[in-house]
């Protein structure tokens, strides 16, 4: 595209051209072969796209109304929320997997073995009513 | 670019009382504003009067029937819920582009990105078009309908937006500038590279 003036043949096809500047560019198109070949390309391109508007225009499609869409705004939303569910109960899930299947430590071994455990073992039965220790079996 | 071509939008009426240029009511925001003040059935008339049009232009957007209505009732559904906010700082059909754009983008972005059509053939009634020549027949404009979808979904993003919403909406240059949050100068030249590139594919396609 060698002539300056062929990038606005767009501009003039849309009339979004000023009419001093209309009037300028139908003058040069008398003698440019070029502009006048880009607007006529630009003319059928346009022409192909408006036939294929028409015909999709024409295409059957579902009759909208506001309670289709406050029915779409439902199911987005119960789609949230299961998804929400749906991931609260997969960490939930496996965090008790883990605490439930977490093997019996060294680390609990040495603190049961360790001098506070035991204390603190006596302390809490200790601190349990004498009369709840005998109804729980814990004293004879 | 002349200023005065492109107030081409709102018709004028005269006043009866003092000769004034009154602007013409617009219908769209007639519905709308009923439609903010809670009648559903001004928002229904509105979808009614853009229902064929968005459909067809989700089509060449989206480029798959089975998503068009999904995209379209996401849009008025959008439109519904952000009504409210509406100012008319720009008009109801604009505002209405600009979320079916949107909609159409997050559609792209949520699916993978499909290669441009490869060995892609126009078809005779569109060769027939590019030549000049008209195409009579339904069945003719339908394979157009798909051969234009096919070159519309091989083009950058950017330009197919521009060239839908110029060519096939018939939007002014500066409503296509606020559809697209665009300076009114870059609407131009990006329509000018959209062109180039929509020309480039249709002769690679054989047209």
């Amino acid at each position: 595209m060698g002539c300056p003036h062929c990038q606005q043949m767009g501009a003039l096809l849309d009339g979004e051209l000023s009419a001093s500047e209309r009037a300028v560019k139908e003058a040069h198109l008398q003698g440019c072969f070029e502009c006048t070949l880009e607007l006529q390309e630009l003319q059928r391109m346009s022409r192909l796209l408006s036939v294929a508007l028409e015909a999709a225009r024409h295409a059957p499609h579902a009759h909208l109304s506001c309670s289709r869409l406050r029915q779409r705004r439902l199911l987005r939303w119960s789609k949230v929320l299961a998804f929400a569910a749906s991931l609260f109960f997969a960490v939930s899930g496996s965090l008790l997997l883990e605490t439930g299947a977490r093997p019996y430590s060294s680390t609990d071994i040495a603190w049961e073995q360790s001098a506070v455990a035991p204390q603190l073992l006596s302390v809490r039965i200790d601190s349990i009513d004498p009369v709840a220790q005998k109804l729980l079996g814990m004293r004879p | 670019m002349g200023s005065c071509s492109l107030n081409k939008g709102a018709p004028v009426l005269a006043s009866a009382d003092h000769g004034e240029q009154l602007p013409a009511p617009d219908p769209d925001l007639e519905l709308l504003r009923r439609a903010q003040r809670g009648d559903d059935t001004a928002f229904e008339e509105l979808m009614s009067r853009y229902s064929d049009l968005f459909h067809a232009l989700a089509f060449f957007l989206v480029g798959r029937s089975s998503d068009v209505e999904d995209v379209v009732q996401e849009t008025f559904l959008a439109a519904y819920e952000s009504m409210g906010s509406f100012k008319a700082r720009s008009t109801v059909k604009t505002w209405l582009s600009a979320i079916l754009l949107n909609h159409a983008a997050l559609y792209h972005r949520s699916r993978r990105r499909r290669e441009p059509a490869q060995g892609l053939s126009l078809s005779e009634p569109s060769r027939a078009l590019l030549n000049g020549n008209a195409a009579s027949s339904p069945l003719a404009a339908s394979e157009v309908k798909m051969d234009v979808m096919a070159v519309l979904q091989a083009l950058q993003p950017a330009h197919r937006e521009v060239v839908v919403l110029r060519e096939l909406q018939g939007l002014s240059y500066q409503e296509i500038a606020a559809a697209l949050n665009l300076p009114a100068g870059t609407v131009e030249s990006r329509l000018f590279r959209a062109r180039q590139e929509l020309k480039t594919r249709l002769r690679e396609y054989g047209g």
